[in-house]
């Protein structure tokens, strides 16, 4: 049998009751979580919170994590979980739709974002990596979160649709009509640094 | 060379991503050759990919893990809390009735207890499970027998109270 890997080992020793791997597991994963949260929830507060609280769960929860699996995408699920929770009480009722949009064949339905007015403003006039990270935060929820995880983050389209509980091919096309959309509003402006 | 479509924006970043198949791939390396505005929006994706990939991760503000472990204490001894006044309630509603059947006097609670431990008599023959041993012992010690349970009971709780220190409490993620 293969010994258990680095996530697996410290996961084990964590349900077991040790503090020190669990507080191992948030040093190495509170960049990805925090990033992922700070890129939905575009508020540094919120994004911190929603984290911690992200981790706390988790360690309630060790017991039903899969050992066979890496711990990121499990935390990163919790996390976008919490986070779209948040937006879902902050958007006003009469404008909530469902936050994870677009089926893969169907045309893009687009989540009114509280940030795309500021966001406009921010990409005609400021720089272009200011302006990039501007249109990021205008992209509904769901392309957001595609392009952080895939860009930022770095994760596979396996690792994505794992965090995102989708399937892959729903990722791909996230992918591209995010991108797709950035280079729309972008459109005329520099985008290299 | 091989004649295709202008490519659209889907095809263009499955160009770059490697994602088309070596017949497909020829097809567009040829049409870009000739093709000034395919050229411009297959760039246009690779500036934009390069440019995405330098995004910044935003850092965790100072004390984060600290602070994931604080919270993870919070809820913990909440729970523990919430454990230990549930036993003791049990404990002490266990100990009011057996008080409550003592001053109540035996001819107040004796009947019951007899009908039960009768009850349990004729299951143990209706079982069939030693009964010509059993019966006799049971019908002769019903009381104590009783008593004795409840005793070791409450004994039981007062001591699970005492222990009762989740290692973490179960929230659903």
């Amino acid at each position: 049998m293969a010994p258990p890997s680095h996530d697996a080992s410290l996961a084990l020793s964590a349900a077991r009751g040790d503090r020190q791997a669990f507080a191992r597991l948030v040093e190495e994963n509170k960049r990805s979580v925090y990033g992922l949260c700070v890129r939905l929830l575009s508020d540094p507060e919120e994004a911190r919170d929603a984290a911690q609280e992200a981790f706390t769960r988790a360690y309630a929860s060790l017991e039903s994590f899969d050992l066979e699996q890496p711990f990121a995408p499990w935390i990163l699920r919790i996390a976008r979980n919490l986070c779209l929770d948040t937006l879902r009480r902050r958007i006003p009722a009469r404008a909530r739709v469902e936050l994870d949009a677009d089926d893969e064949d169907g045309p893009p339905r687009e989540l009114a974002d509280t940030n795309s007015e500021r966001a406009d403003d921010a990409i005609q006039n400021a720089q272009t990596r200011q302006a990039l990270e501007e249109a990021v935060a205008a992209l509904p929820p769901n392309y957001r979160e595609v392009v952080h995880l895939f860009h930022v983050e770095q994760l596979s389209y396996k690792e994505i649709a794992a965090t995102m509980g989708i399937p892959m091919g729903t990722v791909m096309t996230w992918l591209h009509r995010a991108r797709s959309q950035l280079r729309t509003l972008l459109e005329g402006q520099e985008v290299a640094p | 060379m091989t004649d295709i479509r202008h490519l659209d924006e889907e095809k263009a970043q499955a160009f770059l991503e490697g994602l088309l198949t070596d017949g497909e791939r020829a097809g567009v390396d040829g049409h870009l050759e000739s093709c000034a505005s395919c050229q411009a929006l297959v760039l246009s994706f690779e500036a934009l990919e390069e440019a995405l990939s330098r995004l910044p991760a935003a850092e965790p503000p100072a004390g984060f893990t600290a602070g994931v472990m604080a919270r993870i204490d919070e809820r913990e001894q909440a729970k523990a809390g919430e454990r230990r006044v549930v036993v003791a309630v049990l404990a002490a509603v266990s100990a009011a009735l057996a008080v409550a059947l003592l001053l109540a006097g035996q001819a107040a609670w004796a009947p019951a207890l007899s009908a039960v431990s009768s009850a349990g008599v004729r299951a143990l023959h209706g079982l069939r499970i030693s009964a010509d041993v059993l019966s006799p012992v049971v019908s002769a010690l019903r009381v104590q027998i009783i008593v004795a349970t409840a005793a070791v009971g409450i004994s039981l709780l007062l001591v699970l109270s005492r222990l009762a220190a989740p290692r973490h409490a179960q929230v659903v993620a």
